[in-house]
């Protein structure tokens, strides 16, 4: 098993401590930490799923634009930030298939770009709207 | 000083953290910074750190070398500040290669220039007589002369290399300044979630970071140091067969050193071997 990168590393720690959900995604999309604030609005806990692929990640939760329809994967906030290499925000609609529950909020995504000009993914910060 | 043929030998010249600390109390383990010499059994010579205790070793390099290579972990005075006391670096006909961590605004020369160069010293670094050579990493696996060497970014302020050395018989890591356990108190239990491990998996020598008590560290998190006890773990999940502990803290005297070490191996009952990085005790490692 390979170990993350420093800043991935790193990157989790400083979510594991924030109480704004915060959710870690390598360049295959994957999920690879999401943290307590993001287990409550996803239903799900990371010890008991580890990282998520995006098929994985559909399986528990949609993201819904605000009039209900389904934002594809490589028109979010997530895949945009990695592609533009800059920050990028969009309202969404968090609908839990467990439950149906749906949770509106704010979703900021910025590409983690690191020395060495190394790519390594995205972090997904999620404002929950009052 | 060592006849080819012999297996790969790793050589403290500097064991100390953060300054050097000469005098009596520090004599059995040295008060020199930084600086390891890895010698394989093909004749190349890696140096680790150019701390104070790079200036001993410039002093005993064969006669017959053509090249050396020296791999920094970081720029912290600890680290570099015997660079311009290496002998090597005055000798035209010495190819020498410096290998450092790349930064986002600065070169590697930049940076290194900037303790290079007046008022701090008095020669510039691209004044130096040597073949002089610079190389940015993290980047793809290196091979100098026959040895793998490997480096990552690992948990330590600023940009920060550790290293991994492989041989075709043996494999030596080195992270002198980390803090795995940044962040959580402890070392993370999962491979994939603790920097350094890569570098360090299965590894024959770690030579780890060990500067503080757990007294010590309480006050002293996010410096980028470890406890006995973290590298004892840290050493532990990545399955190393020999752990020596690194960059003694300044305040710690030779009794109170092997003290530290004691209780924490004591305490932590390691199934691999432990010793203290002393200054001038060669480790040989054989296939």
């Amino acid at each position: 098993m390979g170990q993350h990168d420093i800043e991935v590393i790193l990157m989790r720690q400083l979510a594991g401590h924030l109480v704004v959900p915060v959710l870690v995604v390598n360049l295959g999309m994957d999920i690879v930490y999401y943290n307590e604030a993001a287990e409550e609005i996803l239903g799900l806990r990371f010890a008991e799923t580890g990282k998520l692929s995006t098929a994985e990640a559909r399986e528990h939760f949609l993201v819904l634009d605000a009039d209900g329809s389904a934002i594809p994967p490589k028109a979010g906030p997530i895949y945009s930030a990695m592609r533009d290499k800059h920050a990028h925000t969009r309202d969404i609609v968090l609908q839990r298939v467990s439950d149906g529950r749906q949770q509106a909020m704010q979703a900021v995504a910025f590409p983690l770009l690191a020395q060495g000009d190394r790519e390594l993914g995205t972090v997904c910060m999620l404002w929950v709207k009052p | 000083m060592y006849a080819l043929g012999e297996a790969l030998k790793v050589l403290p010249w500097g064991t100390r953290g953060s300054i050097a600390t000469p005098g009596p109390a520090r004599q059995r383990y040295g008060g020199n910074t930084s600086c390891v010499e890895i010698l394989g059994d093909e004749g190349t010579l890696l140096v680790l750190d150019a701390g104070t205790g790079v200036r001993p070793l410039g002093e005993s390099l064969p006669k017959n070398l053509k090249r050396v290579d020296i791999l920094l972990t970081h720029l912290h005075m600890d680290h570099i500040q015997g660079l311009g006391f290496f002998s090597a670096l005055y000798d035209p006909e010495m190819a020498v290669h410096i290998w450092g961590p790349t930064c986002p605004t600065q070169s590697l020369s930049q940076r290194l220039t900037r303790y290079l160069s007046p008022p701090l010293f008095p020669v510039r670094l691209p004044d130096l007589p040597c073949q002089l050579t610079l190389h940015e990493l993290p980047g793809d696996v290196t091979e100098i002369g026959e040895f793998r060497v490997s480096a990552s970014l690992i948990s330590h302020p600023g940009s920060t290399l550790g290293y991994r050395i492989e041989s075709a018989s043996s494999v030596v890591a080195y992270l002198p300044d980390h803090e795995p356990a940044l962040g959580q108190g402890r070392v993370p239990d999962e491979p994939e979630w603790t920097s350094g491990f890569d570098l360090a998996e299965g590894a024959d020598l770690l030579l780890h970071d060990c500067q503080y008590t757990e007294s010590e560290y309480i006050d002293r998190v996010g410096w980028g140091h470890s406890t006995f006890g973290q590298s004892l773990d840290f050493a532990k999940l990545c399955g190393v067969q020999h752990l020596m502990a690194f960059h003694h803290d300044p305040s710690r005297e030779d009794d109170a050193l092997e003290g530290h070490v004691r209780d924490a191996v004591e305490r932590f009952e390691p199934s691999f071997r432990v010793s203290i990085g002393a200054e001038g005790t060669a480790e040989t490692l054989r296939s």
